[in-house]
């Protein structure tokens, strides 16, 4: 499990974890027979992340989702993002997009957070999900093929150890 | 060629901008905003071991900044739950208590079972109680490393020098002279 397809599909794998989580919590406190309790196991974990207030949050089966809805449209988009990824890049080769995109991408964010606490403008659940989007589409264009990039230059220094070489392989140990 | 700089002070200058950022009360709120504090101090520890670096040391790699981030997520949790702790000793649920002021003021557009509930998780989460802050530092242990992770390859994207460019293919061979 260290090919860059590996790496990417552990990211993959994590990200859609993590958003089926903040499905999960919903689900539980409203499913009949599954003690509350485990529901509001799924709000306390994200509690620390995220106000959770109800008002600011995407509903689902009539409860809010684990994080308002600003966070999950980040996570959800993220999700996205890592799956549009291989579409647009080679997994196997690692392309760093210019970090201006990356900047272009959290400013709607920043705005419209900094135009709603000074009273320019209401922030509502759609400036919360269109502005969340925008950085959660753009995040797995850089965590995936630096992930990617750590892990085969991690290799590659394996491959250049002086034990696990190949040209020491096929000599063999030195005092063999 | 010089051997790369520790990664242990870079990571704690790191773990410190995190845990201010989480332990003190209304800069926490920036943590609401997906953890923006956390992947902040992953990021920044990454910044401090760029600047550590000297011209002739090995370059910036994504996997430093992998470990950078982890490693500030990990001093992170610790540090905020300390400050946390200390904040709460001292001055008590001083956060809470304006946050609640502020929900309370905005009536009408807060159901009433709904604020009870914010009121009824704040009070379980912020008490100083063996229990909260132990559930308080596992969830940071959790959270932070993650987050720092994030933050720390974010980092990398953004601090990487200029010429190490992937995917370049190397020039043409000049065609041979006869």
């Amino acid at each position: 499990m260290s090919s860059p397809r590996a790496t990417y599909l552990i990211i993959l794998a994590g990200a859609a974890l993590w958003c089926a989580t903040l499905v999960i919590a919903p689900f539980l406190v409203t499913f009949p027979g599954v003690p509350g309790a485990a529901g509001r196991l799924f709000y306390s974990f994200f509690h620390p992340i995220c106000h959770q207030l109800s008002n600011r949050s995407f509903l689902l089966f009539g409860e809010p989702l684990a994080v308002c809805s600003r966070c999950a449209s980040v996570y959800f988009a993220f999700l996205v993002g890592t799956l549009l990824y291989p579409v647009v890049f080679d997994v196997r080769r690692p392309v760093f997009p210019h970090r201006a995109f990356l900047l272009a991408a959290v400013l709607p964010m920043a705005i419209d957070i900094g135009a709603g606490v000074f009273g320019i403008h209401e922030i509502t659940n759609t400036t919360r999900l269109f502005t969340g989007v925008t950085f959660g589409l753009a995040a797995p264009f850089y965590v995936v093929p630096a992930a990617i990039e750590a892990l085969q230059t991690r290799n590659a220094g394996l491959g250049h150890h002086p034990l696990l070489s190949d040209t020491n392989r096929e000599k063999g140990p030195p005092h063999a | 060629m010089p051997e790369k700089p520790s990664k242990l002070l870079p990571a704690l200058y790191g773990g410190i901008i995190m845990g201010a950022i989480s332990g003190t009360p209304f800069l926490s709120f920036l943590n609401c905003f997906c953890c923006a504090g956390v992947m902040l101090g992953g990021l920044m520890s990454v910044f401090f071991y760029k600047n550590n670096l000297a011209p002739n040391s090995p370059p910036l790699t994504s996997g430093d900044s992998l470990q950078l981030g982890l490693l500030a997520g990990v001093f992170g949790a610790v540090i905020g739950t300390l400050i946390h702790i200390s904040v709460l000793a001292a001055f008590g649920n001083v956060a809470g208590a304006a946050l609640m002021q502020i929900l309370q003021s905005m009536e009408g557009t807060i159901p009433p079972e709904a604020l009870e509930q914010i009121e009824r998780s704040m009070g379980e989460s912020t008490g100083l109680g063996a229990l909260a802050l132990l559930s308080t530092f596992f969830l940071s242990i959790v959270i932070d490393p993650l987050f720092g992770l994030l933050g720390g390859l974010i980092g990398y994207s953004i601090f990487k020098p200029k010429q190490q460019m992937t995917n370049v293919q190397p020039p043409m061979n000049p065609p041979a002279q006869t």
